[in-house]
């Protein structure tokens, strides 16, 4: 796994489609101090939901504007599923995403312990919270259905049967 | 059709006079709005609604017919979500329809076709500490629908998110109401913000400060989805804040 391993903002899904929502009433381009005075938000808080939006390919952000991209918006008109479907598509492009995947299915069960999971999170990120990523680890994971999380059994697993490989990053088994 | 008409309600709660002679008619197909000052009785206009409540004097009619007790075609949902929290959200879903004495593969069929309608598949296991706001109120929005209630009935149900979280609610719960596979008839929310009312309603009923009655119905004729950058969006806007002043 030599996937280049950026850190994840801790902002949810939610904040994510709202603000591609929020773009798009703006006619799909907007300043980003004029939306952040708009929504009564700390900069530093809307950039975290603009660096995650653009993660996955649904903004871009040139020169102080947070510019709504296709897929943003196709995502925005789509029905829960197909929403679901785009984000579970774009995660699978995040070399941390990719990591988890190929770590739990490398192990028995494809799943491991939460304190498993952070321990990894150090290694990888050493600059990090490991709480903070694996609470956002878990919560867009639920949302693609790419991993699931069990508080009870503190079991962190795959969610779906994967097929790996550059070639076929929707696929599954 | 009308769905529930209430002629003349008024409560009062000892010598507080919460509502006045409130008469309001929920259609079929209809989103109606509750706008008013703290403290004008709009909660307590849900709650008469739902049958939770009796008013002092005045009628409630179900399809013609007058409420005794709990009204079982409605279902609320709470600006504080309400969950219980031992519980996850699977068994937070089936809630509603446990205590209407749903057997147990219903419970789980609904329960997992309102879970998966609100987005929430993937969750189920999870409690809601667990969760975040959104989140949370999309659990409670699945509980309020598996019961498949007429009316859905929404007490501030964005108020305790943040900004985006609140836009990203709106949105899901246009999308529910425009779902050929969501059988609600008519939605009624209460809300203090005078866009969100513009944005969902298709009327608006403006209360007075405590005893609450009604000033004014507002029909908001304005084709979905909604341009909030509209001038005919801004005039409703303009209108239902003067009458609120
Ligand atoms: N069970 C009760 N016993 C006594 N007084 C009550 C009761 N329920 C509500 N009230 C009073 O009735 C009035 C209307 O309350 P209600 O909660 O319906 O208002 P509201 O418009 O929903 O307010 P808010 O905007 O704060 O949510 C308030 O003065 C409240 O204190
Ligand atoms: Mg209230």
């Amino acid at each position: 796994m030599d996937d280049k391993v950026d850190p994840l903002p801790n902002t949810g899904v939610n904040r994510i489609f709202g603000l591609l929502e929020l773009l798009d009433d703006h006619g799909g381009r907007e300043d980003i101090y004029r939306l952040a005075d708009e929504l009564g938000y700390e900069l530093g808080e809307l950039l975290a939901v603009l660096k995650a939006a653009e993660m996955l390919g649904f903004l871009e952000t040139p020169g102080g504007d947070a510019l709504l991209l296709p897929l943003g918006k196709e995502a925005i008109e789509g029905d829960t599923n197909l929403k679901k479907a785009i984000f579970k598509e774009q995660l699978q492009r995040l070399g941390l995403f990719r990591h988890f995947v190929a770590y739990l299915k490398k192990r028995e069960q494809r799943s491991a312990s939460r304190e498993e999971v952070l321990e990894e999170l150090k290694r990888l990120l050493p600059q990090e919270d490991p709480e903070e990523t694996f609470e956002t680890l878990v919560g867009w994971g639920r949302y693609a259905e790419l991993f699931g999380y069990d508080t009870d059994e503190d079991r962190f697993y795959l969610d779906q049967v994967w097929v790996s490989g550059p070639a076929s990053p929707g696929g599954l088994e | 059709m009308t769905l529930l008409e209430l002629e003349r309600v008024s409560k009062r709660f000892g010598a507080l006079s919460a509502l006045e002679e409130i008469s309001l008619v929920v259609g079929e197909e209809e989103f109606i709005a509750i706008v008013g000052p703290s403290g004008c009785g709009k909660s307590t206009l849900l709650r008469i609604m739902a049958g939770l409540i009796p008013p002092s004097s005045g009628r409630v009619l179900l399809e013609g017919r007058a409420l005794d007790g709990v009204n079982y075609e409605t279902a609320l949902v709470f600006q504080s979500f309400a969950l219980l929290p031992w519980l996850t959200v699977q068994a937070n879903v089936e809630l509603g329809l446990e205590a209407r004495g749903v057997p147990l593969e219903e419970r789980r069929r609904k329960a997992a076709f309102y879970i998966d309608k609100v987005g929430l598949e993937g969750y189920e296991e999870a409690y809601p500490r667990e969760l975040s706001g959104g989140m949370k109120q999309r659990v409670g929005l699945a509980r309020a629908l598996a019961v498949e209630p007429k009316i859905l009935l929404m007490d501030e149900p964005f108020s305790s998110l943040d900004a985006l979280t609140a836009i990203s609610l709106r949105e899901l719960v246009l999308d529910l109401w425009a779902d050929p596979q969501v059988p609600v008839a008519a939605c009624v929310m209460v809300t203090h913000l005078i866009d969100e009312a513009v944005e969902l309603a298709d009327r608006v009923i403006v209360l007075s400060p405590r005893p609450g009655r009604i000033v004014a119905e507002v029909r908001i004729e304005l084709p979905r989805p909604r341009d909030k950058r509209a001038e005919a969006f801004n005039g409703y806007i303009d209108r239902i804040f003067s009458l609120m002043a």
